[in-house]
């Protein structure tokens, strides 16, 4: 009687889960979906997440970077929910969002929608756009921050106080400050005047922790600038390959998941990851661990008074 | 002019070999069209060439090796996507455009990833009272078309992307409600905001190929050909009416829908039987395991779940036979597996010997519900006979067609066709 093979497999291709890794970055322009112009996006709690944590993820998807923007979407980036889930953070809600190059390209920014699913979240990367090429012009984090900050409405923020996260890829220093000429362009506000940078990541701090994940390769004056403005959450990448779990690992360190790096590489290691990138990812992660006194190193000797260690995460100080 | 047409119906549960029978007439009558007048993508209609190249069809016609046009008429189940797919098995084994040699119903219903979703998700709740499915969602699809009929996607809306959208919207805000009440798991489906999108792309895709036919020129499409065959799907036990509530199939399996689109001409009635009974998946089936068998193209995978056979069984010839108003041929396939000696004639029970079951009022379910129970609780009555002469009996016609292999040479008329 009865035969589904045909419709079957046409249902699994329509809906299923994961794109096939080609077609990730296969959009030939902006998807009308992930267009930033005149929208605004929400990260909220609902009956099945009740603790929402909203976490932004701004992919570099520019010619500078290579394949690593490719490599993130296809093979890292996809997994990137479940690592975070395991850093311990119970209803994490991710937003995709690619950067582009102010001033010239199609899509200088990209916005997903957050998600709570691997499957819906896989579906973001998949319509991603990867703009490429491109000469001269600087890359529009500037704008990602300006999005998370004024078009971004976090329940974790409303309701308890909580920063949502937001992570940044690159590889090219930060721009002095916001152009109202693109924020016209391309988001749709109209501003009085331009955003210093400055200004702008302290707006960005009230509802979001940002970090900056800085490529491999690149130059140690691109580091020194974003340290600058971003401090301690600033994190050098040894390898591409690692970029999820540095970012979970800063997620779990902050959040107290794990009491130590030592514990965090332990972990690593209990989930199957070689323990040559373990080392890798530590040693990406020490700078914040030792800001925050989760480094493993022994407390500073001090006489005069007590330096405060293991304090709640406070945000930046800069 | 000759008018002929034969109309090919299942006396089973189905897998009886409509499509290598469709085949075989197509060649042997010189048909020029093949219609599918019930059922729809759920279909898988077995047809092996002689130089040996094999298609399951399901939403193109068993004739389209023979070089057949189909139809699919205006009471078909047309999945769009699964047409896709099987197009393109259907040119892996050498039909160069097998779109140009079918014809569509502007009439014939969309199943939606929507319905064939939450078919399968009902399912699943129903746990150990599944119904048995083929998950293609043919019966959300036949449901939703009765019970919010203005809610109906039709072959011919598919170009129209903005009623496809609205259309798409509407039922996937009902059913995600109706579904979270129920308490199905996985709603994930309904939650992805691009799907709508890539559903209207790829059906775009679809409706491109397709050659609709409004309603006048279905029935001249039909007038006008000296030779038709019409193709049933499923099988007569299976039957929304007739068949053993809730292990039914929504859809006519009967000659009527064949009858119907026929207008005035003659149409010969042919049952198809194997030389045994087979079923697949859940439901009452009296011989089941009576006897081994091989089987190549019916596996035991997918939805519909298992794959039973047992020896035949007069009590529910009879009763097909008698729901579908009669056959005026019968033809007998499987002939070249082995055959058993013993038949079932008659059933046991608590309450003596039953030879027939009574089919009741069409609208009555619950009558065949009961008699769906009354069938797993009963012992087959044996007896030895010969095959042929044992289906003859049973069905009150002559076997006209014997088939001994799924090629067209292993068919033979028992004698010549006028």
């Amino acid at each position: 009687m009865g035969y589904g093979e045909y419709s079957h497999a046409a249902h699994v291709a329509l809906t299923t889960a994961r794109a096939p890794r080609a077609r990730v970055f296969a959009q030939p322009r902006c998807h009308p979906l992930m267009d930033p112009r005149d929208v605004a996006r929400e990260s909220r709690d609902s009956d099945d997440h009740p603790d929402s944590l909203g976490v932004v993820f701004a992919l570099d998807v520019t010619g500078s970077m290579g394949d690593i923007p490719r490599k993130l979407a296809s093979q890292t980036l996809p997994d990137f929910m479940g690592a975070l889930l395991d850093a311990g953070v119970r209803d994490p809600q991710i937003c995709f969002v690619a950067v582009g190059h102010a001033g010239q390209d199609n899509a200088p920014l990209q916005v997903g929608q957050f998600e709570s699913s691997e499957v819906l979240i896989d579906q973001w990367l998949t319509r991603l756009y990867l703009e490429g090429g491109g000469v001269g012009g600087h890359e529009a984090y500037e704008l990602a921050m300006y999005f998370a900050a004024r078009k971004i409405a976090l329940d974790s923020v409303d309701k308890r106080g909580r920063r949502g996260l937001l992570f940044l890829t690159g590889d090219v220093a930060p721009n002095p400050a916001v152009s109202r000429i693109e924020v016209e362009r391309v988001i749709g506000d109209a501003l009085d005047a331009d955003v210093p940078i400055r200004d702008m990541i302290d707006e960005l701090q009230r509802t979001f922790e940002p970090f900056f994940l800085i490529a491999p390769g690149a130059p140690r004056t691109i580091e020194r600038a974003w340290r600058d403005l971003l401090g301690d959450r600033v994190v050098r990448l040894e390898h591409a390959d690692d970029t999820a779990h540095v970012a979970s690992g800063l997620v779990a360190l902050l959040e107290g998941a794990v009491p130590s790096l030592g514990a965090l590489v332990g972990r690593l290691g209990a989930a199957g990851v070689p323990r040559k990138q373990a080392a890798r990812i530590a040693r990406a992660l020490v700078p914040f661990a030792a800001s925050i006194g989760r480094d493993d190193a022994p407390p500073p000797p001090s006489r005069d008074f007590d330096l405060p260690r293991g304090d709640p995460p406070s945000g930046l100080q800069r | 002019m000759n008018r002929e047409s034969w109309a090919v119906v299942d006396l089973g549960f189905g897998d009886a070999g409509k499509g290598t029978v469709t085949d075989f007439l197509v060649r042997d009558r010189s048909a020029g069209l093949v219609v599918r007048f019930n059922g729809g993508a759920q279909a898988g209609h077995n047809v092996v060439t002689d130089d040996g190249r094999h298609h399951t069809f399901s939403q193109f016609c068993a004739g389209t090796f023979a070089g057949a046009r189909g139809l699919l008429g205006p009471d078909f189940l047309l999945h769009p996507l699964g047409m896709l797919v099987e197009a393109e098995h259907l040119q892996e084994v050498g039909i160069a455009d097998p779109w140009a040699l079918t014809e569509v119903s502007r009439d014939a219903r969309v199943i939606t990833p929507y319905q064939q979703a939450a078919g399968r998700l009902r399912e699943a709740l129903r746990g150990e009272g599944a119904h048995g499915t083929c998950g293609v969602g043919v019966g959300e699809c036949v449901a939703d078309s009765l019970f919010h009929p203005d809610e109906t996607l039709r072959a011919g809306d598919l170009s129209n992307a903005s009623k496809v959208r609205q259309f798409l919207e509407t039922q996937r805000e009902r059913k995600r409600a109706e579904l979270d009440g129920l308490g199905a798991e996985d709603l994930s489906l309904f939650e992805d905001p691009g799907l709508i999108d890539r559903v209207i792309d790829a059906w775009s895709d679809v409706s491109a190929h397709l050659n609709l036919l409004d309603r006048g020129e279905v029935e001249s499409a039909i007038a006008d050909e000296p030779t038709v065959i019409f193709e049933g799907a499923q099988g007569i036990l299976l039957d929304e009416t007739w068949g053993f509530h809730p292990h039914t199939t929504w859809s006519d399996c009967t000659f009527t829908g064949a009858l119907t689109l026929a207008g005035d001409r003659p149409v010969k009635r042919l049952g198809v039987t194997r030389a045994y009974s087979v079923r697949h998946g859940r439901g009452p089936f009296p011989t089941a395991g009576t006897m081994p068998v091989r089987e190549e193209h019916n596996v035991d995978d997918g939805p519909q779940g298992t794959f039973r056979a047992g020896v035949l069984d007069a009590v529910l010839l009879r009763y097909a036979t008698a729901v579908c108003g009669g056959i005026d041929a019968l033809a007998v396939t499987c002939l070249d597996h082995p055959r058993p000696e013993q038949f079932c004639t008659a059933y046991r029970t608590s309450g003596g010997v039953l030879r027939d079951l009574a089919p009741g009022e069409p609208a009555d379910l619950t009558h065949r519900e009961s008699l769906g129970a009354q069938l797993t609780s009963i012992e087959p009555v044996m007896q030895g006979a010969d095959l042929l002469g044992f289906a003859e009996d049973a069905t009150g016609c002559q076997v006209e067609l014997e088939s001994r292999g799924p090629r067209p040479r292993d068919k033979a008329w028992v004698r010549p066709q006028g």
